[in-house]
């Protein structure tokens, strides 16, 4: 499986491609646009893109989808039956499929920054949306949503190995372990985790 | 891509060395094993996807090369030079950096977090969208370098310069600073505190 960033200007959004080794069908991740970079990034690398993983409605996470739909025929899969006025493979909590090249995907369902937050496990990989990202957590819009949004975290994703990459939706890539240590966010919910890292 | 392949010995949590199944403690000769890695990379200006987790290194010059999807985590490294280099997508978390050199380098998507820096040199490089969460930093510079959405949350910085830097959305949120320099820099586009939503 490869791993592929696009940084999309507008929205300052992450979107990942995810595909076999030698090209082929591939996923994406929150096609915030879609550009000449990213149709460059498919295209040299021989992908199809055959999945659109969306990890919540907002504009920077789906944006590109219309381009996209016009190229690829791609399955939409996202928490809403309708996105954009496409109609997408609903997903939800605990699910588990085999998407574009039988790469498997699980579902979690981690509301809080919006009601259909999802975040996807492929791999070693978590892809967060704007649920969490290097150092901080998604926007809440009160402290209630706040609160779900911890403790879904939490409950969902804490269990997950700590080398777990964390690829989120917008800023650089982290690992569960550095989240749970370093994160400003997430240190009330882990105070019992050993916060020493390498001798200075 | 490489995949975080877990130490076969039991109660170990450290990534398995490149090509075993075991970590750079528990191979059956690590030394060898170890030596072994670093003729790798010193052979090859292009490395990718290789994994070299807990790799102790001194004195070495790997200038120019470029390291892709490598795992280097929990490593030890003293006098090394990575200036020129061209880092993306590379893991270094945990690791500890004494009198190593990145002048010149370019670094994208990747992790430092939790990383130990003494008298290191950053200058002069691009180091855009990668992590140093919760690093302690010492006697370091980052002068004339482009940390665009580079995040620093919880860091400790000591001596630290950021001269003439462009640090636009490079996060310093919740970091410790003593006689860390910004002369030249954008500091107001760069965010000290939580306060813009994702």
């Amino acid at each position: 499986m490869k791993l592929y960033f696009h940084f999309a200007v507008v929205g300052f959004a992450n979107t990942y491609l995810i595909g076999p080794p030698d090209g082929g069908d591939a996923i994406l991740v929150d096609p915030g646009i879609m550009d000449a970079e990213l149709l460059n990034l498919i295209e040299g690398n021989h992908y199809y893109i055959r999945s659109i993983l969306v990890t919540h409605h907002h504009n920077s996470h789906v944006k590109g989808i219309r381009t996209l739909r016009k190229i690829y025929d791609a399955d939409i899969y996202a928490f809403h039956p309708y996105l954009i006025d496409f109609p997408t493979i609903p997903i939800k909590d605990g699910d588990l499929f085999n998407c574009a090249s039988d790469i498997e995907v699980e579902v979690m369902e981690v509301p809080g920054h919006s009601p259909d937050s999802l975040v996807f496990h492929i791999g070693g990989m978590i892809f967060t949306g704007d649920v969490l990202a290097a150092g901080r957590v998604g926007s809440t819009k009160n402290s209630f949503s706040r609160a779900i949004l911890l403790r879904s975290i939490s409950e969902k994703l804490f269990h997950l190995p700590d080398s777990t990459l964390v690829l989120p939706g917008h800023g650089p890539p982290s690992t569960l372990k550095a989240e749970k240590m370093y994160n400003p966010d997430l240190k009330l919910l882990n105070t019992d985790f050993d916060q020493s890292g390498p001798s200075s | 891509m490489f995949l975080f392949h877990i130490c076969k010995q039991e109660n170990c949590e450290n990534y398995t060395a490149d090509g075993e199944e075991y970590c750079l403690h528990h191979v059956k000769d690590p030394e060898g094993c170890a030596k072994k890695l670093v003729q790798e990379i010193k052979n090859s200006t292009y490395l990718k996807d290789l994994n070299a987790s807990c790799i102790h290194i001194r004195d070495n010059n790997f200038s120019g090369h470029t390291f892709k999807v490598c795992n280097f985590s929990e490593g030890d490294f003293r006098n090394v030079d990575f200036s020129t280099c061209n880092i993306e997508l590379s893991f270094f978390q945990y690791s500890r950096f004494e009198r190593c050199s990145f002048r010149e380098s370019d670094i994208k998507y990747s992790v430092f977090a939790g990383c130990v820096f003494e008298d290191c040199d950053f200058s002069n490089s691009d180091i855009v969208h990668s992590n140093f969460l919760g690093i302690k930093a010492k006697n370091c510079r980052f002068d004339d370098s482009d940390l665009y959405y580079s995040n620093f949350t919880s860091s400790d910085l000591s001596h630290v310069s950021f001269v003439d830097c462009n640090l636009k959305k490079t996060d310093f949120v919740n970091s410790l600073r003593s006689e860390v320099s910004f002369k030249y820099s954008n500091y107001e586009e760069a965010h000290f505190e939580q306060d813009l939503p994702l």
